[in-house]
Formats: structure tokens, C-alpha cells, sequence
């Protein structure tokens, strides 16, 4: 349950609806303690080159606080430790954070940014659950890296084919319709699971 | 009302925009608008961004509007938030 709803309402409803306010004083909360923390990493292992991932749910806020999705954020941090480490990138620190507008996980790595942005964007792409999730990736001084600096194309919408940020900005698809496609990718990620497991 | 000092507001999360706001010495407002949207969205981005500074009615300052897809509830929250930081000592 959400701090500010009251448990009939939480009964009553499958999703919560968060203010505008909490929404945004969350997300300047968490940009912030990712700079300090990207900050203070690189001087505590200053001599390293750094990068950090900071790993969050794509999806609006109201489902970002869904119980069930809470844990996808980490389950994709890890693939992408484990991705790093089969590569023998170390991982120096890793942790997670549940705020007011959903979950975040992170890990710092002995790692080029840019080799990190890939392996992200492998991850957001080619991992049965990438779609859910926005990697974020950062240098050692807390500078974002870029899909389009890099050449990526920009990430497609969970809906239709079209550019992610131009459907969000125009709120282009009602929050039950991507309800149904986030439940949908849930799906197949737990069919292919049984599967493996047969 | 003159901006006394630098200032953000909001982050470069997807979905969101960081506003920053700089004092410059001359009375003017500089705009620097930026977006990942700026062919869909980058003109009302401007113009929001205009009528807020005109209608706070603040002078020399630099304002960059770094858009990550915000939508424009969020733009004016941001934009509102910052101004607010820029005049307070």
C-alpha cells in the first residue's frame, strides 16, 4: 500500500494513482542521490575508471508501484552484473532503493562507460523483461550517456511501433491498454521460464 | 524581479526535463531549449517555457530546458519550481 492511501481504497483498486507532486519530488530525489553516490564512488576508488547503471521501470508511475513489478528492476540489474561478469568487469558496489514512484537498483562497475551503455542496451533489448526497464548509464562524474550519441535507435513504445518518447509525451495509450502489454511480456517471460525448466 | 542565483529543477529521466536557470548580466532571458521530442513538441516547449518567465516576471537569466520526453504538466512543475529557486536568497 502506498503511504498516502487508505487501505479500502488499496483494496478496491489494482493500481494507485500517485500525485503529480510525488511523482516528480521522487524522481529529483533519486537524479540527485545518483550523483552523490556516483560522485562519492569515484572518489573513494579514484585511480578507476568508473560507470554506473541505475536501473528503473519503464512504465507510468502508477504501475512502477505495483507490487508484483517491484522486483523486475532488480532481477535486471542483475542480468546485467552477470553480463559484466562473464566478461570480467569487476563490480565494486551494487545496491537498491524503493522511492515514492517505484523501485530503483544500480551497480557501479570497473568499466568504460560506453561498454556499459551497450551491454544496458543489450540487456534493455535482448532480455525477456528488457522491455520493462529504463538502464540508465552514467561516467564516474554522473554525465548520462545517450542512446542517440552512441547511434542507437531511440527504444520503441511498449504499445506500437513507434518511438517510445513521442507516445509517453503525447500519452498516447491509456493506462489499461499498457497494462495488458506489460502483463502480456510478464507472460511469455514465465512461459519461457517453464520451459527451460522442463 | 532579477535571478539571484543558479538553480536546477527536475532530472534527465525519461519522461521528465531538467531546468536550469543562470543569472546573466544583461536584463534579457535567454532561451536554450533542448529535446529528444524537438521536431513533435519543440515549439509549445518554447513557448510554455516564454510565457512562464514572462508571466513570473523575471530578468537576466539564461533558462535551459533539457527535455527528456516530459510531458507538459511536468515542463510547467519543473519550470515553476526553478523560478521559484532562482529568486529566493
Amino acid at each position: 500500500m502506498y503511504s498516502s492511501c487508505s487501505l479500502r481504497d488499496c483494496n478496491r483498486k489494482k493500481y494507485c494513482v500517485l500525485s503529480l507532486q510525488t511523482v516528480l519530488a521522487a524522481r529529483e530525489l533519486r537524479w540527485k542521490e545518483e550523483e552523490l553516490l556516483a560522485k562519492s564512488l569515484a572518489q573513494e576508488f579514484s585511480g578507476h575508471r568508473l560507470a554506473f547503471a541505475f536501473c528503473t521501470l519503464r512504465m507510468p508511475a502508477s504501475l512502477r508501484i505495483y507490487g508484483p513489478y517491484k522486483e523486475i528492476a532488480v532481477q535486471l540489474r542483475d542480468a546485467l552484473a552477470e553480463a559484466l561478469m562473464e566478461k570480467a568487469f569487476t563490480i565494486i558496489a551494487s545496491g537498491q532503493k524503493q522511492y515514492d514512484d517505484g523501485p530503483s537498483a544500480w551497480l557501479a562497475s570497473c568499466c568504460d562507460e560506453e561498454i556499459l551503455k551497450r551491454m544496458a542496451i543489450s540487456i534493455e533489448e535482448g532480455h525477456v523483461l528488457g522491455a520493462l526497464v529504463d538502464i540508465d548509464v552514467t561516467d564516474a562524474e554522473a554525465r548520462l550517456l545517450s542512446r542517440r550519441d552512441m547511434g542507437f535507435e531511440p527504444r520503441k513504445c511498449l504499445v506500437c511501433d513507434n518511438e517510445a518518447m513521442v507516445c509517453s509525451a503525447g500519452q498516447c495509450h491509456s493506462l489499461l491498454d499498457i497494462a495488458a502489454h506489460i502483463e502480456a511480456i510478464i507472460s511469455d517471460s514465465m512461459a519461457l521460464r517453464s520451459s527451460k525448466s522442463l | 524581479m532579477r535571478v539571484l542565483k543558479s538553480v536546477t529543477a527536475g532530472s534527465l529521466e525519461s519522461s521528465d526535463v531538467l531546468v536550469t536557470i543562470t543569472p546573466v548580466s544583461e536584463d534579457h532571458i535567454e532561451y536554450d531549449i533542448e529535446s529528444i521530442v524537438i521536431k513533435q513538441y519543440g515549439k509549445r516547449i518554447r513557448q510554455i517555457t516564454e510565457e512562464m518567465a514572462e508571466s513570473a516576471g523575471i530578468t537576466g537569466a539564461r533558462i535551459h530546458v533539457q527535455d527528456r520526453g516530459a510531458l507538459e504538466c511536468t515542463l510547467r512543475a519543473r519550470l515553476e519550481t526553478a523560478i521559484e529557486r532562482s529568486i529566493v536568497c
